[in-house]
């Protein structure tokens, strides 16, 4: 589920269920917009806040800077082609 | 080792506060198996031992393995987690925050998961969105929905 979905759950058993968070250099525009609507009106919108893990997203910044600036790192293509081409 | 969980057998006119219990799983499992039992939902289980992989979707992940100190820990225990609700339980209309994307893999079970978008639009950013009385308690009749059942082995 991409970032900035609204969304609601329903359980219509009794469930288990695993996940995760992920941030994608794809969805950053859903990112942003999401950042902002928590800062703005928080938990009238959110269910809960994780800012510990927003420090993923300076390494991101990191990342850009080192697939633009000092060359891409050969060991991590599939993702420099996704930054490089906005896909 | 305790949890937090809602008992949503409580209704939500009443102050919201009152559904928080403080508890075990053992109890929440316990509670599915009375046939009137309070209605558990624990939400965010941290899942620290899980493992992390490379995936297309997750950048913050590449990011991490070729930038900055290999001796930092990545925040598994906040990046992945578990959830375990009864029948009943429902979780409002929401985004997930910090701008974070969201997978989830159903274990058991069957769980309907509601994506809504706003004027047919994929991206809920528009400042238009929020005026006129916003509410997500009652901002579904302006959103467009789609239903999607979630069962045992299935991925959202």
């Amino acid at each position: 589920m991409r970032p900035n979905t609204p969304h609601a759950v329903f359980s219509a058993e009794h469930s288990v269920a695993t996940g995760g968070h992920f941030y994608s250099f794809g969805n950053m525009q859903d990112t942003l917009s999401g950042m902002i609507h928590n800062c703005v009106i928080d938990r009238v919108i959110t269910n809960s806040s994780c800012p510990e893990v927003r420090f993923l997203l300076f390494r991101m910044v990191q990342y850009v800077y080192k697939c633009y600036v000092t060359g891409t790192d050969g060991k991590s293509e599939f993702v420099a082609s996704s930054v490089l081409h906005g896909d | 080792m305790t949890y937090v969980h809602l008992d949503q057998s409580i209704s939500p006119d009443e102050d919201l506060n009152q559904q928080l219990r403080f508890g075990t799983l053992q109890q929440v499992l316990e509670a599915t198996r009375r046939p009137h039992g309070p209605i558990a939902n624990a939400l965010s289980l941290p899942s620290p031992l899980s493992a992390i992989k490379r995936s297309p979707i997750s950048s913050d992940i590449e990011a991490w393995l070729v930038t900055g100190d290999q001796n930092q820990l990545y925040p598994t225990g906040l990046m992945r987690w578990s959830l375990c609700s009864a029948r009943g339980a429902r979780h409002w209309t929401h985004i997930d925050s910090d701008g974070l994307g969201t997978i989830v893999d159903v274990r058991s079970g069957g769980k309907w998961w509601f994506l809504f978008s706003l004027g047919g639009r994929s991206h809920f950013g528009s400042v238009q969105d929020f005026l006129h009385g916003f509410d997500t308690n009652t901002a579904g009749a302006k959103f467009h929905v789609e239903a999607v059942y979630l069962t045992a082995g299935t991925r959202l």
